[in-house]
């Protein structure tokens, strides 16, 4: 039996957080003895690790740089005893990192959800410094595990595990009345974007291609979920283009699932992603996806048979894409139909649990301790 | 002077909004867009027509610059007599030059301004920029060849420090007139690009609306336009064209309106207007059929206004528009080919909205005003950087 800590900075409902959770409810309990720790502060996803019996702790980190919030981080993997600490997210793998080796845990494993193109000199320094802390990095995506690899985390360092996600049965849901209960017209064709409203979306740019869809495609209706520094901007350039009636901004939403299993497509027009999870679950789903080939985004979406790829910042193309699409429902259920059985194929969250179990064990039993026997305090 | 202190810029020109006219517009928004970029601008204009009713000094608020930037316009005294009003004219110029020290001057036009600008250049040593605002039988290096003094204005001119060229032709005959090929760098003009679209009007199809903006001259080549008008009237009987602008040919296309039988309802010359992005908001095409054509900012403020475009297919226009990218050109010398243009852009209205979308897009990219006057600032510090080192070195 390993004791396994999982730490990440929140417990929000974005796609570091969902993917934690998964794996934390899904290590099986015969081998592992599974705990979560938030740095900053918890979030909606917390009553899941409840739920499934997975502690919580806050360390409830204060400022960008907390010396005390490192103090309490370390006292409590210390006290925790962990064989094994697995961080998420930049903060969380930067305290993380360093708690875990003063506390002197056998086992840290990073996890790195996303080719973060924002990182400056200061981040990527970090990175690279910390990676000597960590017995594997992994990534999501071969993109992610490319960027780091170029970043200068040693290559046998590295590891890439694609995110998962479980195959639950689509919500039964009546597509007109989701449309209706949104705000648009109920024989509309839907467009989806879920994400955070942030630059790295893009949605500047889904606003442009809705601008040009508006006299060609004049049924087409776009909801826009999810929050970020970015919406109020993204609201006036809303107004400014007049697409007043054509787009909603619904703001954070519960029932991702339910708006998927009504829209006709799923948009995605980021710049870089790591392994899109608002992509795989549009596909479990089978829905056709149109998309930026974006790194990451392109190892999910494969062009032409699951959903379609424009280049980052063609709005045209883009236009071009998701007009063809909403106007051939025959060729959207088949691209969504070829987007589902990929999923289940090569993104199954089962999979994805059993490969970080398998890859704790080894490093675990690398270090000399025995996985299979039951902790005696 | 400290790299922090703010470049002291005079921009001269006889005519300056509220002016009407594209030359004038290109360097209000210029005037303004330096001012913004943090220059302190200096604008020496006439108080000439209904400019001698405003004040003599204003001073406009730049509330977004950064840096220091402002913007004060002077309208000197002048007459409008002919001669005494172009004397006194650069009288005021030349004394306003001598008591301001400035660390450039940027002319428009290569005409009396640039005379007396660089005469007191000479003496006080700052350096002068020139700026043509046309080629062709109206260009600058024309008017030196005809006008009063030409020759003597042209031999000077060509001891400015550099030159701006707003298009290819105007480069062609500086260097054919024998003016310094290194000194003319290629700026284009710009515009300023309005956050809110164009949008289509609701009903659009039942009355559309054709609007052109800019002088009611030859150049222009209305006459064509206004027999074009008749044809289109053929597919569109509700077809309304609207002529914004003033200008000589006004006479000549009433009547030939009425040769044609073009009433109220076809057609209206409303005169200026001082909104013109307004027009161009109410309107469903903009259309350009002039035979001559530097770089129509007339047709750029279209473009970045995001309204369907018909031009004619001459040097000046193709360089702004991309014919089915951006727009539609045609033929300038057809009236049947101008009619098929519009007719077809009407026809197939989702593709004309498409291009027009492309079309302000690609002024946002290369033509905005932002990036115009960047240029300038860029060009304005290298030629002091110039004569700062040449005077160092004794030259």
């Amino acid at each position: 039996m390993l004791k396994v800590l999982q730490l990440i900075p929140t417990l929000d409902r974005s796609g570091a957080e969902k993917q934690m959770v998964t794996l934390a409810r899904g290590l099986p309990r015969d081998r592992f003895q599974v705990e979560a720790a938030t740095l900053t502060r918890s979030g909606p996803l917390e009553a899941e690790l409840t739920a499934a019996g997975v502690p919580v702790t806050g360390i409830t980190k204060r400022f960008k740089v907390d010396p005390s919030a490192l103090r309490r981080l370390t006292a409590f993997l210390k006290a925790g005893r962990f064989d094994v600490v697995q961080t998420w997210l930049f903060a969380a793998n930067a305290y993380g990192r360093i708690a875990a080796r003063r506390a002197g845990a056998p086992v840290v494993v990073t996890a790195e959800m996303a080719v973060d193109l924002w990182k400056g000199p200061i981040e990527r320094y970090v990175d690279r410094k910390l990676a000597t802390y960590s017995d594997k990095v992994v990534g999501n995506s071969h993109a992610v595990v490319d960027f780091y690899k170029r970043l200068g985390v040693p290559a046998d360092r590295l590891e890439m595990i694609y995110s998962g996600i479980a195959d639950e049965p689509p919500p039964k849901v009546d597509p007109a009345a989701v449309r209706a209960e949104i705000g648009f017209p109920g024989d509309a064709k839907l467009a989806l974007f879920v994400g955070r409203l942030a630059p790295q979306k893009r949605v500047d740019d889904l606003l442009k291609v809705l601008d040009l869809l508006q006299h060609v495609q004049p049924d087409l209706r776009t909801a826009i979920v999810g929050d970020g520094p970015s919406r109020e901007s993204l609201e006036r350039l809303a107004v400014g283009l007049a697409l007043t009636d054509k787009v909603r901004f619904l703001g954070h939403r519960d029932d991702v699932p339910r708006l998927m299993a009504a829209a006709d497509v799923a948009v995605l027009p980021s710049a870089y992603e790591g392994l899109p999870n608002v992509v795989l679950e549009a596909m479990l789903q089978a829905r056709p996806v149109v998309a930026t080939a974006a790194p990451g985004t392109t190892e999910v979406v494969v062009d032409g048979v699951t959903g379609v790829l424009a280049p980052v910042g063609d709005a045209p193309l883009l236009a071009r894409a998701l007009r063809d699409l909403v106007r051939d429902p025959d060729r959207g259920r088949a691209l969504g139909e070829a987007g589902r059985a990929r999923v289940l194929a090569e993104f199954r969250a089962d999979a994805m649990v059993a490969r970080f179990a398998d890859l704790y064990e080894r490093l675990a039993a690398a270090r000399g301790l025995n996985a299979t026997t039951a902790p005696t305090s | 002077m400290t790299a922090a202190a703010p470049l002291k810029l005079v921009l001269i020109s006889r005519r300056y909004p509220p002016l009407i006219g594209g030359a004038e517009r290109v360097l209000g928004y210029l005037a303004e867009a330096l001012a913004r970029e943090g220059a302190d601008v200096a604008v020496l204009t006439s108080a000439v027509g209904e400019a001698a009713r405003l004040p003599a000094r204003e001073e406009f608020d730049q509330p977004r610059s950064r840096g220091g930037g402002r913007l004060v316009v002077h309208r000197l005294p002048t007459s409008p007599l002919r001669f005494v009003g172009t004397w006194l004219y650069m009288r005021n110029l030349t004394r306003w030059l001598k008591a301001n020290p400035v660390d450039l001057a940027y002319v428009s036009m290569l005409k009396h301004d640039a005379h007396a600008a660089l005469g007191v250049a000479a003496r006080r040593g700052f350096p002068v920029v020139l700026r043509p605002e046309g080629a062709g039988d109206t260009g600058d290096v024309a008017w030196q060849r005809k006008g009063n003094f030409g020759a003597r204005i042209a031999r000077r001119c060509k001891q400015a420090d550099a030159y701006i060229a707003i298009s290819r032709p105007v480069r062609a005959e500086l260097t054919a007139a024998g003016y310094d090929a290194d000194r003319i760098h290629d700026v284009p003009n710009g515009a300023p690009v309005p956050s809110r679209p164009w949008q289509r009007r609701e009903g659009w199809r039942d009355a559309p609306r054709a609007v052109f903006v800019g002088r009611l001259a030859p150049e222009k080549n209305l006459h064509t336009l206004l027999r074009a008008w008749r044809i289109v009237r053929g597919t569109f009987p509700k077809a309304k064209l609207v002529l914004i602008g003033e200008g000589p040919e006004r006479p000549a296309l009433a009547s030939l309106a009425d040769e044609l039988s073009l009433g109220a309802d076809a057609l209206a010359m409303p005169g200026a207007t001082e909104d013109v992005e307004a027009e161009l908001r109410a309107a469903d095409l903009f259309v350009l059929p002039s035979t001559e054509e530097g770089m129509s900012i007339a047709l750029l403020e279209a473009m970045a206004v995001g309204v369907p475009v018909v031009a004619s297919a001459i040097p000046g226009n193709r360089r702004l528009i991309v014919d089915f990218k951006h727009g539609r050109l045609a033929p300038p010398d057809s009236a049947n080919g101008l009619a098929a243009a519009i007719v077809e852009q009407w026809s197939n209205f989702d593709r004309a909205f498409h291009m027009s979308r492309a079309a302000r897009g690609r002024v946002e990219r290369e033509f905005s005003i932002r990036a115009v006057a960047r240029r300038h600032l860029q060009l304005f510090h290298d030629v002091i950087a110039r004569r700062r080192s040449d005077q160092g070195n004794g030259v």
